[in-house]
């Protein structure tokens, strides 16, 4: 317990309370791994599998719609899970930067 | 006579006349940022989810053919997943999200540090005229400690000023008072 040292006269007891550290989302964290190598996955399929049929991407050729759709929305898949798990590694080392308490 | 003893040590002052009192509780804050990150980027990758699960009709993969071609297999299947994967994520975060807003465990009360104040140092006792002194010939030195105090600087600076108003209201109550029984 202290004081507030601006009230020197009055003093007003502060006392801070520190907050256990909450359990970690492991699956959470696990569900976004899973998510970035499913964008990841949806970047190399147009090209790993050889789609034959017809509107498929062929080896040399234009992108057809269907690669353009499937790089691009693997694309963001990939940046958009990367960046959360990024997020919150970088939240979390902050905060136990800031509060950790040794137990 | 010696002053009060609170005046010298307000910690003594509280402990003995406001024991009761309500403290200030300050917690510290419950770490959010993190879920609430992978709470929007899962939603982001499940609407990518759903976007991939209808670009197969709606840029019309198929064209005309017998069957489904390989691209829309892969998009329907990648995109199932995604959304399925992305929803339970989403759904995860937000248990972990409202687990640590609602409940706030105290791990312990952690004792600030003091400040490095002059709290605990006795204040240098005022100058008081003596009657049997003769007048001071030079004047008084400033007390050091009231330049660090600034509550004390202030008591001493209205301590005249109450006084004044004090027996100002103490005079102008004694000429009311003959005029009232008067009537």
């Amino acid at each position: 317990m202290s004081t507030d040292p601006h009230c020197p006269t009055e003093p007003i007891p502060v006392v801070r309370v520190a907050v256990r550290r909450p359990s970690t989302p492991v699956a959470a964290l696990l569900g976004l791994t899973v998510l970035g190598l499913a964008g990841a996955w949806l970047i190399a399929a147009p090209f790993l599998l050889g789609y034959h049929g017809l509107g498929d991407q062929r080896r040399g050729a234009a992108w057809t719609a269907a690669t353009r759709v499937d790089v691009s929305l693997g694309s963001a898949v990939v940046a958009v899970s990367v960046a959360a798990l990024l997020g919150y590694l970088a939240a979390a080392v902050t905060w136990l930067a800031r509060y950790r308490q040794v137990e | 006579m010696t002053e009060p003893a609170y005046e010298e040590h307000p910690h003594r002052a509280r402990d003995q006349y406001c024991s009761d009192c309500p403290v200030t509780v300050v917690s510290d804050p419950v770490p959010v940022l993190g879920p609430f990150i992978g709470l929007v980027g899962s939603v982001l990758c499940s609407v990518a989810g759903a976007l991939l699960l209808l670009a197969p009709f709606a840029f019309d993969y198929r064209q005309g053919a017998h069957t489904m071609p390989r691209s829309s297999v892969v998009d329907l299947a990648t995109g199932g997943g995604v959304l399925v994967i992305g929803l339970l994520t989403t759904s995860l975060f937000g248990g972990s999200l409202r687990r640590r807003l609602r409940a706030v465990e105290p791990a312990a009360v952690v004792q600030e540090p003091e400040p490095l104040s002059e709290e605990f140092v006795p204040e240098q006792p005022r100058p008081r005229p003596e009657p049997a002194a003769p007048a001071p010939t030079v004047e008084p030195q400033p007390v050091p400690a009231a330049l660090g105090d600034p509550g004390g600087a202030l008591r001493d600076l209205l301590t005249p000023l109450v006084a004044a108003l004090a027996a100002d209201l103490r005079a102008r109550e004694n000429s009311v008072e003959p005029e009232g029984r008067q009537s």
